[in-house]
């Protein structure tokens, strides 16, 4: 049974259309990532899912059923900027949203005392958010999202102003939640930060979904017809349009999507002709390159 | 219901923990203090420098008269609450009588005046008299008390020669000239209150003064509040666990505990510092006693006002973006408020004309207005439970008006809205 089920939804600002008849299902006990550039309609999606707004058509499901507010007591929700009270103690503020869950109060305390010990941030539990750091701020909002123990977690860009330590931190900590059979939805444009840890996604563009599906089914389609190469001196095969489809020169190495039916071989042996080869190698293509592609498409 | 208290007990908690309301509890009795108390207190003090004053006239007798009264006047020592007050001032002024009234002595007390020997003199020579035209020459022509308390001096003394002439004894001529004091009574309920004219307005002006700057206080700070949840999105996760109306509700609520704190500690102080005795200091006789009926309506118009506007500024933060924004609507919360203070002197004088009557049952205007009218004089009990109830509806409606805003309001932040588009989230969500 799919945690979510979004089916033909529509929201229109005036006469902006931020969703376009979007269908979407979220498998329980997935990691889904919902991606696209800003503006592509993400939020104003999520939104929908959790009843701040209603779709002007369509229809939201939830844990199998038309979405209820009472739905909203086993979903977590991480806003993509902070959501906290500047003014207010950590552990008032982390009380209150723990109440607003249903939790009594001294159960809500507890909770939070326990995962500021996991997040190691025990020594801010008395301080007030404008006192903290951005990436302190972000955890205790991870906190906050996680108070009543949801079984659905939605994180707008989770990652966003945080090192790369407690980056991995929060993701461990995700993970593990996934391997209780929690279901979370990633929603990011940054797509390198979740590429590794989704099972399905959805790509968005401006409020349509471009492409959706099983991750490995998608690369598996794509196939292993990226290419990068390190090295050293003249770089004019690069616009060699027989071979060379497009490419993303990174500096210290170039990322070439191959042409249709184009050899690789023939690939590496100009380049080997000019320059010297230091790395030649075949690759899945990013997700990235296949929002970059598939976008390119649909633009054209 | 829950989330609502949840919603309350916070704005209340971080409202009271704040600076400013702890500057506000103090500040706001002390200007009041300071607006109606210590302008009295400077003018007797003014009077109460030494005075230096000569009587130039060539009738003794009415020199001693009016320097008698000068130093003695009757209408004050009939007065027991200011009596303290005038004994001290008298002390301090010095009335001398000069029988020499010829112009070489005019001359001399003009220099005399010049060189701060004396602070001024009566010139009253016979012709004057005769036509009761004098003149009193002093640095500073404009001290009206002085020139006030003189003419009384001089009237009272010609009096007192005129009946003297006419063969009355001293004591028929003080009793003949016996102050008159006319008190102004309450009738109420077919019984005479002591609640007079002074007290109704002193009263009105405190609830104006008291509401008029709390609500600026409180309804711009809910504004605030409003403003901070919708610009740092903690609205996204508010909403994600409670509904737009649990979380004004809880807003307009708890804000207006603290307004009811607020009252609650000024009522303490002012019972223990004896509010009594501080206002007798004034000068004037106020009987700040208004009855435990008219006690319980100023808090019931105080709690409800206070309620109304800050739906209405919770309204206003929906609406808008910035603190800028919010600043160029700010009219919207003062403009009622500003008509209820016109029509206050109208509604004070005539209690019961239409004007009044319509006023006082506009809900904005209520709280202002429908007190007063209960202060000066009671109006028919439909009418005041007509207000209570068209002001608790207004307030219900505000709340639902403003959390359709809010709604609507946080999902289009960036874009100034236009009124038009207001209307159109009023009937959209």
């Amino acid at each position: 049974m799919p945690t979510v089920e979004l089916h033909q939804v529509r929201k229109t600002y005036d006469k902006f259309v931020a969703v376009n008849d979007l269908s979407l299902s979220i498998e329980q006990g997935s990691i889904f990532g919902l991606l696209g550039p800003n503006g592509a309609g993400k939020t104003s999606t999520i939104r929908m899912m959790i009843g701040i707004t209603v779709p002007d058509s369509g229809q939201v499901r939830m844990f199998g059923e038309p979405f209820r507010r009472q739905h909203l007591k086993r979903i977590g929700y991480l806003p993509e900027t902070s959501g906290l009270y500047k003014k207010m103690k950590i552990n008032e503020q982390l009380v209150l949203f723990g109440q607003l869950h249903g939790l009594s109060a001294a159960e809500s305390l507890r909770r939070a005392q326990q995962w500021c010990e996991r997040l190691e941030i025990v020594g801010s539990f008395e301080k007030k958010t404008e006192e903290l750091s951005k990436g302190m701020q972000q955890k205790i909002q991870f906190i906050a999202t996680l108070m009543h123990d949801p079984d659905f977690l939605i994180m707008d860009e989770p990652f966003a102003g945080l090192d790369p330590v407690n980056a991995s931190l929060l993701k461990d900590v995700l993970l593990d939640l996934n391997k209780q059979g929690r279901t979370i939805l990633f929603s990011t444009h940054r797509m390198d930060q979740v590429e590794k840890l989704c099972d399905s996604i959805c790509l968005i563009n401006r409020g349509q979904a471009v492409l959706q599906g099983k991750l490995k089914d998608i690369k598996s389609r794509y196939g292993k017809n990226n290419v990068q190469i390190e090295y050293e001196g003249q770089d004019d095969f690069l616009r060699e349009n027989r071979l060379v489809q497009s490419f993303n020169n990174y500096g210290n190495y170039v990322e070439v999507r191959m042409a249709p039916g184009a050899d690789t071989q023939s690939l590496l042996r100009m380049v080997a002709e000019r320059s010297r080869v230091n790395k030649f190698e075949l690759m899945e293509p990013s997700l990235e390159d296949i929002f970059i592609d598939v976008v390119g498409k649909t633009d054209a | 219901m829950h989330n609502t208290f949840l919603f309350a007990r916070r704005e209340y908690l971080e409202t009271v923990r704040k600076k400013s309301f702890l500057v506000m509890t103090i500040l706001l009795p002390a200007l009041m203090f300071g607006f109606t108390i210590v302008p009295s207190m400077l003018a007797s003090r003014k009077s109460g420098e030494p005075q230096h004053i000569v009587i130039a006239t060539a009738d003794a007798q009415f020199g001693a008269n009016v320097r008698e009264h000068m130093m003695n006047p009757p209408s004050e020592a009939a007065n027991p609450a200011t009596q303290s007050n005038n004994v001290t001032t008298k002390d301090n002024l010095d009335v001398q009588v000069d029988t020499n009234v010829t112009p070489e002595e005019e001359a001399a007390l003009t220099a005399k005046v010049d060189s701060h020997q004396i602070d001024g003199y009566l010139w009253a020579p016979p012709d004057a008299l005769a036509s009761r035209k004098l003149s009193y020459r002093s640095r500073s022509a404009s001290d009206f008390s002085a020139i006030g308390d003189l003419t009384s001096a001089v009237h009272d003394a010609i009096l007192r020669e005129s009946f003297r002439k006419h063969g009355a004894t001293p004591e028929e001529i003080s009793a003949a000239l016996e102050p008159v004091d006319v008190d102004t009574l309450k009738v109420e309920k077919g019984k005479v209150t002591d609640s007079g004219g002074a007290a109704i307005f002193f009263t009105a002006l405190l609830l104006m003064i008291l509401l008029y700057t709390t609500i600026i206080m409180y309804g711009m700070s809910v504004m605030r509040s409003v403003l901070e949840e919708k610009n740092s999105r903690i609205f996204e996760v508010l909403l994600s666990a409670a509904t737009a109306k649990e979380l004004m509700a809880g807003k307009i609520l708890g804000s207006g505990a603290v307004g009811l704190t607020q009252i609650a500690i000024w009522t303490v102080a002012a019972a223990t510092l004896g509010a009594g005795s501080m206002i007798s200091m004034g000068g004037e006789k106020f009987h700040l006693n208004l009855g435990v009926s008219n006690m319980i309506f100023f808090g019931i118009f105080f709690i409800l006002g206070f309620l109304l506007y800050a739906a209405l500024g919770a309204a206003l933060g929906s609406a808008v973006n910035s603190e800028q924004e919010a600043q160029q609507f700010q009219f919207v919360i003062l403009m009622p408020l500003i008509v209820s203070v016109i029509f206050m002197m109208p509604v004070i004088q005539q209690p019961h004309s239409t004007l009044s009557v319509v006023l006082s049952l506009i809900p904005f205007c209520t709280p202002l207005l429908m007190y007063i009218r209960i202060v000066v004089e009671t109006p028919p009990m439909w009418q005041i439970a007509l207000s209570i109830v068209l002001l608790v509806g207004t307030i219900y409606a505000m709340l639902a008006l403003c959390s359709r805003i809010y709604r609507v309001g946080i999902l289009m932040y960036g874009k100034r809205p236009t009124l038009p588009e207001i209307m159109k989230w009023i009937k959209y969500a």
